[in-house]
């Protein structure tokens, strides 16, 4: 008997799950299929339509990635009668579940970390396949952050992932047969894949993790019906290239950049909106100069690959302040005046608004206790000296590493014009360490430490409300844990977010006043959650299945939650009048 | 004792007894509070590779102590490289080979013999 892996061997052994455990992407038991709908193709033009589609079709939903649900069942009157639907069953896999479940039709796309793809038809919860896909060794020597992914795209009649190995994998979407399958580097040497890849006018965009490895970010785009290789843009310029002459000689190649989480897309202007993570090392004194484009909002053309402009949040950072999270599309008034913006909330803790036609700033506004960034001067982040860190020489600054905002997406709410932000409030002390850059090997050139806030003593989280229009807070919910779940907002007026306790939350949008929590669901939430709609009925879906960034890299900070219960289950919620 | 040195080194199957049983004792400790995060606490891997069996050191990876243990002492733990203490590092190498299948003795591991040390890491775990 072949060794099984832990993800098998629990679909073996768990009930009502079907007879189709143990071997890659079975065809569908007759049973399973009677009842599933006809699987619809997913087109460019439903893509395009998104937003008002009743699954939840790309990561972010829509491309203007806000993470904001049309459905309107679900009310603030109503949400207290939410219970479970179905669930997946716990999935015995003791890593971070960061997945964003993918709906199509009543077909749900699902994964896992190590990198396991799940179907379920949405409404029951029966199972129509699974994809076993196996990680090499090699690649678990340069993963990060936890051995997370963060979901499937959809493209035609295909769903595709990026794996900890480097490849991107074409599925199909009915049967889990694998339709193509693309290495786009090698594992072990720095890179590794965990976002979602984005379907864009027939192309898969997905970019590369490994900024800590100094691994030269990427973002490739491939052919999605065939896997053919298309464009790759690198993160940091080369000499011959604008802003080449940011690095010191040679740099840029272990330069990192990694752009490791999901971008946004504008139809009407034809660009690609993708975030660009910390430089490689993290200690500055080795690379003097912006370090360009590290830290920076890309605007790309879809077509082509090429950049078209940049906005870069933090230069020559030190501090380990990616530039990567969501960057959102949302129509705002700053002082009397209409923009067409991107909003995004900064690792290195500024709120940021952008003008997306152009990549100027309209405003960035501090959103947690902030020692690093003295201020906004001439539109840009002005960086303290006095706590970079250098050989020898220990700093104390705010926010962490980890940022005042991790990875977990937030969410935009139209109707209430504010954003909802996941935010940590920590502090850290760094110290500057010789480094020499080794393919594999982790490139830091500094120690680093959790440390508390001395400003929020006690309080590790929070879930904020941001105000649009001036870029101030309208609420904030704190804990005494992290805030390390995504958010989701709904035209119900509903916004949802997860705890490290394992419970769902529904506040009210504009109030911030707590409607519902959920009984413990096994495992902290770190993963967002979704809302869709089948047959006319809104669900809420959600993973609990605690790990990712947090347990790993948080110290002494993260012993409360040292002993959090760990293995992944999908819930789903619905209203029963 | 030349006699047992070199039918360990002749015969594959018998791992040399490298640690005494206190060292991988309190190896257990120092692996659970500084590596157990990412390593896994059964060492078999998670957002760090595995450091057991095949997985972690076939004979056809051909791993001495000497790199294996440079790479721990001088990289780890990630956030804090070389913030251990030689005897802590000592021992969380002495609890891997422990759980790879190597015996203890009575002679303690040495941590700048260990950085040195060519003697095969080949796991004995299948």
């Amino acid at each position: 008997m072949t060794k099984k892996s832990n993800f098998t061997r629990h679909l073996l052994a768990t009930a009502g799950w079907g007879v189709c455990a143990g071997l890659l992407a079975m065809s569908l038991p007759q049973s399973a299929q009677a009842g599933q709908d006809a699987y619809t193709p997913v087109t460019a033009s439903m893509l395009n339509g998104a937003q008002s589609n009743d699954g939840w079709l790309m990561f972010n939903r829509d491309y203007s990635g806000r993470n904001y649900a049309p459905f309107t069942q679900i009310t603030p009157q109503n949400v207290s009668k939410l219970s479970v639907a179905w669930t997946s069953g716990k999935i015995d896999i003791p890593d971070g579940f960061e997945d964003t479940p993918i709906v199509n039709g009543d077909y749900m796309f699902v994964t896992t970390p190590k990198d396991h793809v799940i179907a379920y038809n949405a409404v029951t919860g029966a199972k129509l396949w699974e994809y076993d896909y196996q990680v090499p060794a090699a690649a678990y020597k340069t993963v990060c952050c936890d051995t997370n992914n963060r979901g499937v795209a959809l493209s035609g009649n295909l769903a595709i992932f990026g794996t900890l190995d480097n490849h991107v994998v074409a599925l199909n979407a009915q049967t889990g047969a694998v339709v193509w399958n693309v290495s786009i580097e090698d594992p072990g040497i720095g890179y590794s894949i965990s976002e979602a890849p984005l379907v864009v006018n027939g192309k898969v965009i997905i970019g590369s993790g490994g900024g800590e490895y100094g691994a030269r970010g990427f973002i490739q785009a491939l052919d999605a019906q065939t896997g053919a290789k298309l464009w790759k843009t690198y993160t940091t310029a080369a000499p011959n290239q604008p802003g080449g002459d940011t690095w010191p000689a040679g740099a840029y190649k272990t330069g990192g950049g990694a752009p490791w989480m999901t971008g946004t897309y504008d139809p009407d202007t034809n660009t690609l909106f993708w975030g660009a993570g910390n430089p490689g090392p993290w200690l500055a004194t080795m690379r003097p100069g912006k370090n360009l484009y590290t830290d920076s909002l890309l605007a790309i053309d879809p077509d082509t690959g090429a950049l078209k402009w940049y906005y870069q949040y933090t230069a020559n950072d030190t501090w380990d302040y990616d530039g990567v999270n969501t960057p959102m599309l949302t129509n705002l008034t700053y002082k009397g005046k209409d923009y067409k913006a991107i909003v995004e909330a900064n690792r290195n803790g500024y709120f940021y608004a952008i003008d997306r036609t152009t990549g100027k700033l309209i405003y960035a506004k501090v959103f947690v206790h902030d020692t690093s960034i003295k201020g906004i001067v001439n539109g840009q982040a002005v960086g303290n000296d006095a706590v970079r860190p250098a050989l020898d020489k220990t700093i104390f600054t705010c926010p962490s590493f980890l940022g005042g905002k991790n990875w977990w997406p937030a969410a935009v709410d139209p109707a209430t014009n504010m954003a909802y932000v996941p935010t940590l409030h920590a502090c850290m002390s760094m110290t500057g360490v010789p480094v020499s850059y080794a393919a594999g090997l982790p490139f830091l050139g500094e120690t680093f430490k959790m440390e508390p806030d001395p400003a929020s003593p006690g309080v590790l989280g929070s879930f904020q409300a941001i105000d649009l229009s001036t870029g101030k807070q309208v609420w904030q919910k704190k804990t005494a844990a992290p805030w390390d779940g995504g958010a989701l907002a709904t035209a119900g007026g509903v916004v949802f977010s997860g705890t490290p306790n394992g419970h769902l939350l529904a506040f009210d949008g504009k109030t911030g006043k707590t409607l519902w929590k959920s009984p413990d669901l096994g495992s902290g939430i770190i993963a967002a959650p979704i809302s869709y709609e089948v047959n006319g009925k809104q669900y809420v879906a959600v993973w609990s299945g605690w790990g990712g960034v947090w347990p790993i890299w948080s110290g002494k900070l993260g012993a409360p939650l040292a002993k959090a219960p760990r293995g992944g289950q999908l819930y789903v919620f619905q209203v029963n009048q | 004792m030349a006699l047992i040195l070199s039918a360990a080194g002749a015969a594959a199957a018998a791992p040399p007894a490298l640690y005494t049983a206190a060292q991988s004792a309190s190896g257990a400790t120092v692996f659970a509070q500084n590596c157990a995060m990412c390593h896994g606490a059964d060492l078999k891997g998670g957002a760090g590779p595995s450091l057991v069996g095949q997985s972690f050191a076939s004979a056809a990876n051909k791993y001495t102590i000497g790199a294996i243990f440079s790479e721990i002492a001088e990289q780890m733990p990630a956030g804090q490289p070389g913030s251990l203490t030689h005897d802590q590092y000592t021992a969380a190498l002495a609890y891997i080979l422990s759980k790879n299948g190597y015996p203890a003795g009575s002679t303690a591991l040495d941590y700048n013999a260990s950085l040195g040390s060519s003697v095969p890491l080949v796991s004995q775990v299948k």
